[in-house]
């Protein structure tokens, strides 16, 4: 047995940093249902600009006044101006409008300050004390007072100040809030304040104790969400908590055996209590729910005319192939298969009411098991999909279980977490590549290239194989709309008791469900495998599963929208990258699409395009 | 000996701040807050009312087209100033000429621009997303340059097109196609990536065109039928550090300290491993994710299996996590901290702070960044003549001008016929045997075999007084893996 002293101490240090940027969102979820996942970027702007205005490393006060001024303005300019238009609708829409901020400020900070090595230290650097062997510099003790100060002062102000009073009533009910004349506009601008300058000043203090990296920065609030809910993001004592745990996790696995895998354990740590703290609530309710009487209604009128569409865009996508040159081959070829995956986070959307910010690592699980299958045993594509989607489909349907009573932000959250284990676990597996062993993969010489179809060998014929797969894929999702399933679906949506009235096990239906976004995205992975012929850990972060998520609530629920999707997801930086952008000004154009999309379609582009293409109708007939 | 530090690392930070900053930040506060303007225009008509909602979201449809075009015309703007900047596709030479120019010897060294029909020639890079290896393209593009301004290739100017992989497997893979398909170009030349090797090796092979790459660090960068790196890459580099600990200090027990991701940092530390087995000295390695919020618990882990020295590969941010961690737990005053030539950058030893004096050492795979020899003084003035001034001078740049001229004087003796013609061109590269260069200690070939490892030969960099400075010269790497290598070298008469 490692002695784990050190190792506490750490934790608790690193703890404290997560506990910081958790508490700073459950303050801001609290009073306005906001996940802010800028929160990591607005701190890599606030801890860029005090480093730009420091001399050699050392920061001065006017850049810290500095920083967290533009903290506290780009945070409030954002809480006023665009959440609102938000605000009013699905918290995960209100949180990928926060995502589109990050991608922006993120792009905006890559392009303005290109990748350099920099460091900012402060002035706490230089103290230290020595607790259990291990030395414990002063900001590693500033970060945990401060985190502890904002727990016990914000508890304060919540409970004995006008301000908090007036947040409270707020986060309690917004229109009885308003009804009283308490001004939800004032209060809002408060808690943005709040938000921004506790996410400049944890920025600051994360750029010195973690390193001055604008994209790790902006990613830290992935184990942020992870503290915030293990509070359940309402509690800024239990996110302090969460913090503090997930940090003990992480650290503590470092003696032992377990190597890189130790990133996972803030994820995992997170969905047992998040688990945990709903299982009680989950006995009461599966007591009382209802058998399934099973559904006795007829289906609906099928509507072969219906289909006429489906077979003119499979038609269309297999023509398309012949007229494009290698690069948007490729291009249009990764296209379609996020239009597969993103399909799978339609169904959940559109007929569940549930966002899956998973969808892209269970593609990189599905991605995966194809490689391990196909060079494990060389059998025929086809069987290999099949194989890569039966695994990955179990594998979403046991972690639907785990969230199964969740609804809502915090069944979001719990599939952020299982994207944030995944990005951890990928890196460390690597993918197959014709090696031997559990992982498969080749240590010396050069990778093997996974086999395609014999009738798809080359990249336009690959790519008219995926278009077919993808109208399969629409038209099945237009089978499950129509039939009991996508009923079923869609009672549950409304309310899990209202269902189980029906007579709709509501379990079922919900791990089918999942089962179901497994089987595309699992279907996608492979696919994605076979396409690029290797897979690399950095195809599933789990913000390209927030963007494909983010993306799929803005373009709308009509059955073709999923294409959409994809093509904007893969096709748009394709066409910049063709145009020459700037890969950061990229992700800023990406942000500020996305922004637009959730903002002034509430139908989504499908509406957009949808409504354009009725009006043209219209217009027509005399 | 001291390094030349860039201009742009060196500049006074309240020089810069005064001068250039402050316009770009408020440009970019603005533009973070337009961000928010966007959203507040045409809000007023956001009705529900369907026909509304329509007629709203084409205009904010154009909006948004409106923007893209401004955006797309700042980026040409940013273009315009960097000059040949390798942001950009295409970098054929256009750079203006300057009087400094005269006298270089690149190419033909005719001092008579090239004027016929273009060679296409090029490269994947990251240069979004992780990290920024441009340094290595931007070296090239100079290089090529000055080719184009002495004479070409017998007369025919170079066109170089860059394409950034965004540390994106999927665009990497387009790129490659973008470049070898439908632009057709003959070699790829001074490509350094993070993924594009494991990505595109098999793709390259396939197409018949070879890689003279820049840095290469992943395990398939020198384990691909068609790629040939012109440097030792992080195995061989750490190995060489290791092995000047036990030449200098003595050491008999260490500890490889990398980021878990298979092919990179764990195969680097396989390599110590592997080494100390075969000479007899005691090596563990710790792994920890590459994202890791917590550098002090590792360095904690290593510490406590009581090395005698640590050696780390890691990229540069958080290289100097890790050494910052080690100085809190002074963790250096009895164990003796080396690393790879990944953390030989001439900001490092700066930002790490003076507790580093005299206490790291790096293996550098190519010269010292301030040697005198022929082709790194030519580097130098290439760059100052046909770079730009914020351009890093480091160990890539030196891998890509190092690339671009082995490439060049390859391809010189061509005919004409055969320089648009990639199978003669992947053959003429593919027999490159000797090719010398101080900035390498060896030769470089390229040769037959999925086996490139030409570069196994370094020298070392110490911390003195905050700069870098070459404390051994030239010697062989033992990495036991270099056996076949060895072996094809005998074979091609390389040996010895």
């Amino acid at each position: 047995m490692p002695d784990l002293s050190p190792f506490v101490v750490t934790g608790l240090a690193l703890g404290s940093i997560y506990a910081l940027s958790g508490v700073s969102l459950v303050v801001l979820y609290r009073s306005t249902g906001v996940l802010n996942l800028a929160h990591g970027a607005i701190g890599a702007l606030a801890a860029m600009l005090a480093w730009d205005l420091s001399e050699v490393g050392r920061v001065s006060l006017a850049g810290v006044v500095v920083a967290l001024v533009v903290s506290v303005g780009v945070s409030v300019g954002y809480g006023v101006v665009v959440s609102p238009r938000l605000g009013h609708r699905d918290p995960v829409v209100s949180a990928a409008g926060t995502l589109a901020l990050a991608l922006v400020l993120l792009g905006l900070i890559s392009w303005h300050w290109p990748a350099d090595l920099r460091a900012l230290r402060l002035p706490t650097d230089g103290t230290s004390v020595e607790f259990l062997g291990v030395r414990v510099t002063g900001t590693r003790l500033l970060a945990a007072g401060f985190a502890i100060a904002i727990v016990g002062g914000l508890g304060l102000m919540l409970a004995r100040t006008r301000i908090g009073l007036m947040l409270r009533a707020t986060a309690a009910d917004r229109t009885a809030a308003s009804v009283l004349g308490i001004s939800t506009w004032r209060s809002d601008l408060a808690a943005w304040a709040i938000g921004g300058l506790l996410a400049g000043s944890s920025g600051l203090l994360l750029a010195n104790l973690v390193r001055l990296d604008p994209g790790v920065l902006t990613l830290l609030v992935i184990p942020a969400v992870a503290a915030a809910s293990v509070g359940l993001l309402r509690s800024q004592v239990g996110a302090f908590g969460g913090g503090i745990l997930i940090g003990l996790a992480e650290a503590i696995a470092t003696p032992f055996d377990v190597g890189p895998y130790r990133a996972a354990a803030p994820f995992a740590v997170a969905i047992v209590v998040i688990a945990g703290r709903h299982r009680v609530y989950a006995v009461v309710r599966s007591i009382a729910s209802v058998h399934d009487h099973g559904d006795r209604r007829a289906w609906p009128r099928k509507r072969p005319a219906a289909l006429v569409a489906p077979a003119a865009i499979a038609v269309a996508a297999m023509i398309v192939p012949f007229g494009l040159d290698a690069f948007w081959t490729k291009a249009y070829t990764t296209s379609l298969i996020f239009a597969i995956a993103a399909l799978g986070v339609a169904i959940l959307h559109g007929h569940l009411g549930e966002a899956s910010l998973a969808q892209v690592a269970l593609m990189g699980v599905g991605g995966w098991v194809a490689l391990r299958v196909s060079h494990g045993t060389g059998i025929p594509f086809v069987l290999v999909v099949v194989i890569a989607t039966t695994v990955t489909a179990v594998l979403a349907g046991i972690a639907g279980l785990s969230a199964i009573r969740l609804r809502g932000i915090m069944l979001t959250v719990v599939t952020l977490m299982i994207a944030g284990a995944v990005q951890a676990i990928l890196p460390a597996t690597g993918f197959p590549d014709g090696g031997g062993g559990v992982l498969g993969r080749v240590t010396e010489g050069s990778r093997v290239p996974m086999r395609r179809p014999s009738f798809a060998e080359s990249d336009p014929a690959y790519a008219r194989f995926v278009a077919l797969i993808l109208v399969g894929c629409l038209v099945t999702g237009l089978f499950l709309r129509w039939n009991r399933f996508g009923r079923a679906l869609a009672t549950v949506s409304a309310s899990d008791a209202s269902a189980s009235s029906a007579g709709i096990n509501v379990i079922r239906t919900k791990t089918v469900a999942f089962m179901v976004a497994g089987v595309f995205a699992g279907i996608a992975g492979a696919l994605l495998a076979g396409s690029t012929r290797h897979l690399d850990p950095a195809s599933f972060r789990a913000i390209d599963s927030i963007v494909l998520c983010a993306i799929v609530i803005a373009v709308g629920t009509r059955w073709w929208s999923p294409l959409v999707a994809g093509l904007l997801m893969k096709g748009a930086p394709a066409l910049f990258s063709e145009l020459d952008i700037d890969g950061n000004l990229t992700l800023v154009i990406f942000g500020l699409l996305l922004l637009q999309t959730l903002l002034f379609a509430p139908a989504g582009i499908s509406g957009q395009l949808g409504g354009a293409f009725q009006r043209l109708t219209i217009d027509k007939g005399p | 000996m001291r390094l030349d530090m860039s201009p742009r690392r060196t500049r006074p930070r309240l020089y810069r701040a005064a001068e250039i900053c402050c316009l770009r930040r408020i440009l970019v506060i603005l533009a973070a807050f337009s961000v928010l303007a966007t959203a507040c225009g045409g809000d007023e008509d956001a009705l529900p009312n369907s026909d509304g909602a329509v007629s709203d979201s084409d205009g904010a449809v154009s909006d948004s087209d409106g923007a893209v075009s401004d955006r797309d015309e700042d980026d040409g703007v940013e273009d315009d100033l960097a000059g040949e900047s390798t942001t950009t596709r295409e970098s054929d030479g256009a750079a203006p000429e300057p009087a400094a120019a005269e006298g270089l010897a690149c190419g033909l060294a005719t001092g008579q621009a090239a004027t016929g029909e273009p060679i296409k020639v090029g490269a994947v890079v990251t240069i979004t997303g992780a990290a920024d290896f441009s340094s290595a393209s931007r070296s090239a593009a100079a290089y090529f340059a000055c080719v184009n301004a002495n004479g070409g290739i017998n007369g025919r100017p170079i066109r170089y097109l860059v394409e950034d992989d965004g540390t994106n497997p999927e665009q990497a893979a387009g790129a490659a196609a973008r470049l070898v398909e439908d632009e057709g170009v003959v070699a790829m030349v001074a490509s350094t990536s993070f993924l594009e090797c494991g990505v595109n090796g098999a793709y390259y092979a396939e197409h018949n065109v070879v890689v003279v790459a820049g840095t290469g660090a992943p395990r398939e960068c020198f384990e691909s039928a068609n790629i040939a790196p012109v440097n030792a890459g992080p195995r061989i580099s750490l190995i060489g550090a290791a092995q000047y600990g036990v030449e200098t200090y003595g050491i008999e027990n260490v500890v490889c300290i990398t980021f878990a991701i298979p092919n990179l940092g764990e195969w680097a530390c396989d390599g110590i491993a592997e080494w100390g087995a075969a000479e007899g000295i005691a090596a563990e390695v710790v792994t920890h994710p590459i994202d890791t919020a917590d550098p002090t618990s590792i360095v904690l882990e290593a510490a406590a299996k009581g090395p005698d020295a640590i050696v780390v590969i890691e990229p540069l941010p958080l290289g100097v996590a890790i050494l910052q961690a080690a100085e809190q737990q002074d963790l250096a005053a009895e164990i003796h901290w080396m690393a790879g030539t990944s953390l030989y950058d001439a900001a490092f030893p700066q930002l790490v702070g003076p507790y580093w004096n005299g206490r790291f050492d790096a293996q550098i795979e190519l010269a010292s960044v301030d040697s005198t020899g022929a082709d790194n003084s030519l580097w130098l003035a290439v760059l100052d003549a046909y770079g730009s001034s914020d351009q890093p001078r480091d160990t890539f740049s030196q891998s890509g001008f190092l690339a671009a001229k082995i490439f060049t004087e390859t391809v010189l003796g061509l005919g004409d016929e055969q320089l648009d013609d990639r199978d003669a061109v992947t053959e003429a590269l593919r027999s490159i045997t000797r090719y010398e260069s101080d900035l390498l200690c060896g030769s470089y070939y390229f040769g037959p075999g999925d086996e490139h490892k030409s570069n196994h030969a370094g020298r070392m960099a110490s911390i003195v007084e905050g700069a870098w400075v070459q404390s051994a010269d030239c010697f062989e790497v033992n990495d036991p893996d270099l056996e076949d290598t060895l072996a094809r070298e005998n074979e091609l008469g390389l040996g010895g």
